[in-house]
């Protein structure tokens, strides 16, 4: 397995695209920060830190597209043909690509907290406020982003897999993310299960809102949704020609 | 065993040094070699580039170096000639040849160019509708196979002639002899013998796509 995860992070890194998408997810960590500066009027209050802190949802959108581009991308190319004939066993290759990638969004999420009170650090230097937020209260932020980069990060790699076609996999993954699954969360029946609703649960833990899942809950539905989604990936992998 | 099984299936936006480092992590394999591939194959002066400004030879360069990065002793190549100018479908030919014959390497190839193939391997293996018809040497299939072309005002003569050896067969069409069984020199021995003027003797050789028609009748279409 290391042979393959080697492989598949030289392949990531690689690629021009996979640094301007980590600088664009590093600049939606900052936006979303100055935003919560700019917006939220108490600049001593928690509500202020807290929304600094919370996860970016231009990142999370990122680091799905991401995974969508990666796996996608070797099969436009047809390099997957040389990483089939190299690593027969496909179930290998999507495993791989899927840590190397997920690692890349932990990154991002690890790096989300920290830099987001760099941000206001230097926003206090410049003008009025103060931080007010406990470590524990950053703790729970950055468990919450780095787990909800990670989930969409596997999604956006099964998607990828799935389609195929980067354009394609990226017009799935935005769609069901930006558009349908945010539409039928606006549904009373669906808002908790929604991926918009854990998304928001895990980006900003501390102002849930009561159609959203409890924190726990959303860590729950995001791993099954990863794991049904890898399952079916996995199996229509290993059925379909590769260049299907 | 190396492969070659889709010639220039390269990511476009990643270097060509960074394609093959990625194949010789996942197999295995010293990143050491990679340097001495693309010398190999002629991209020494071009590792760092984008495989998207690859030329199609250059991209099948590229997937040679890299069937190459494990020292393989046997070399699977499918098309390898694809999308290669001239120049280029020589380099080839004479890297395969010399892995081959120089370097000891069982190399493989399929092609649908049989007059490259011709030019290229040693033994043939015909295979039409997922059947193997034929496997031969085509330096023996070369010698049984070729045609002397004969002319003569006396042909009829010389066809008489030819034909008391008993082992060759002879086609006239006018002053034309057309012999198979036989050889140029032979044919000639004949003419001096029985005095007849030659006006023209050449073995015409039978090309493997020729050869290859016969045996598949035309069904590996």
């Amino acid at each position: 397995m290391g042979r393959q995860l080697s492989a598949e992070w030289i392949k990531l890194r690689s690629l021009q695209a996979t640094w301007l998408m980590v600088g664009l997810g590093v600049i939606g960590i900052v936006a979303q920060a100055i935003i919560a500066l700019v917006t939220v009027k108490d600049h001593d209050s928690q509500e202020l830190a807290l929304g600094v802190m919370s996860g970016s949802g231009v990142t999370l959108l990122i680091v799905a597209l991401l995974g969508v581009t990666a796996a996608a991308g070797e099969y436009s190319q047809k390099s997957i043909i040389t990483t089939y004939t190299v690593t027969p066993k496909r179930w290998r290759v999507l495993l791989a690509k899927t840590i190397v990638v997920a690692g890349v969004a932990l990154a991002l999420g690890l790096l989300s907290v920290p830099l987001s009170r760099v941000v206001a650090a230097i926003w206090f230097a410049f003008g009025e406020g103060s931080w007010n937020a406990s470590f524990g209260d950053a703790v729970h932020y950055a468990i919450g982003i780095m787990i909800a980069y990670v989930g969409f990060s596997v999604v956006g790699v099964m998607i990828g897999t799935l389609a195929r076609s980067p354009a394609l996999g990226v017009g799935i993954a935005f769609g069901l993310l930006v558009m349908i699954d945010p539409l039928l969360g606006s549904f009373s029946f669906y808002s908790e299960y929604s991926l918009s609703g854990v998304s928001q649960t895990l980006l900003d833990p501390d102002n849930r809102q009561s159609n959203q899942p409890l924190f726990g809950s959303a860590i729950s539905l995001l791993a099954l949704y990863a794991i049904v989604l890898a399952a079916i990936t996995r199996t229509v992998e290993s059925r379909r020609d590769v260049q299907g | 065993m190396g492969t070659v099984l889709a010639g220039g299936a390269f990511h476009d936006r990643r270097s060509a040094r960074a394609s093959l480092h990625a194949t010789a992590a996942a197999a295995g394999l010293p990143t050491s070699r990679i340097g001495e591939v693309l010398e190999a194959v002629g991209l020494g002066d071009a590792p760092n580039r984008h495989v998207g400004a690859y030329s199609l030879g250059m991209r099948q360069r590229l997937s040679l170096a890299q069937a190459l990065l494990g020292d393989p002793d046997v070399l699977i190549l499918d098309e390898p000639g694809n999308g290669l100018d001239p120049a280029g479908l020589k380099w080839l030919r004479d890297t395969l040849r010399g892995l081959a014959h120089d370097q000891g390497k069982t190399v493989m190839l399929s092609s649908h160019i049989l007059s490259e193939v011709q030019e290229t391997v040693d033994v043939a293996v015909v295979i039409a509708e997922g059947a193997l018809m034929s496997e031969f040497s085509l330096a023996e299939a070369d010698a049984g196979q070729h045609v002397v072309i004969a002319r003569s005002p006396k042909a009829e003569e010389l066809q008489a002639a030819v034909e008391r050896g008993g082992e060759a067969k002879v086609a006239r069409s006018g002053d034309e002899l057309r012999i198979t069984g036989s050889s140029a020199s032979r044919v000639g021995e004949l003419a001096l013998e029985i005095g007849v003027a030659l006006s023209e003797l050449r073995a015409e050789h039978r090309s493997l796509e020729e050869h290859y028609m016969e045996l598949t009748q035309g069904r590996g279409r």
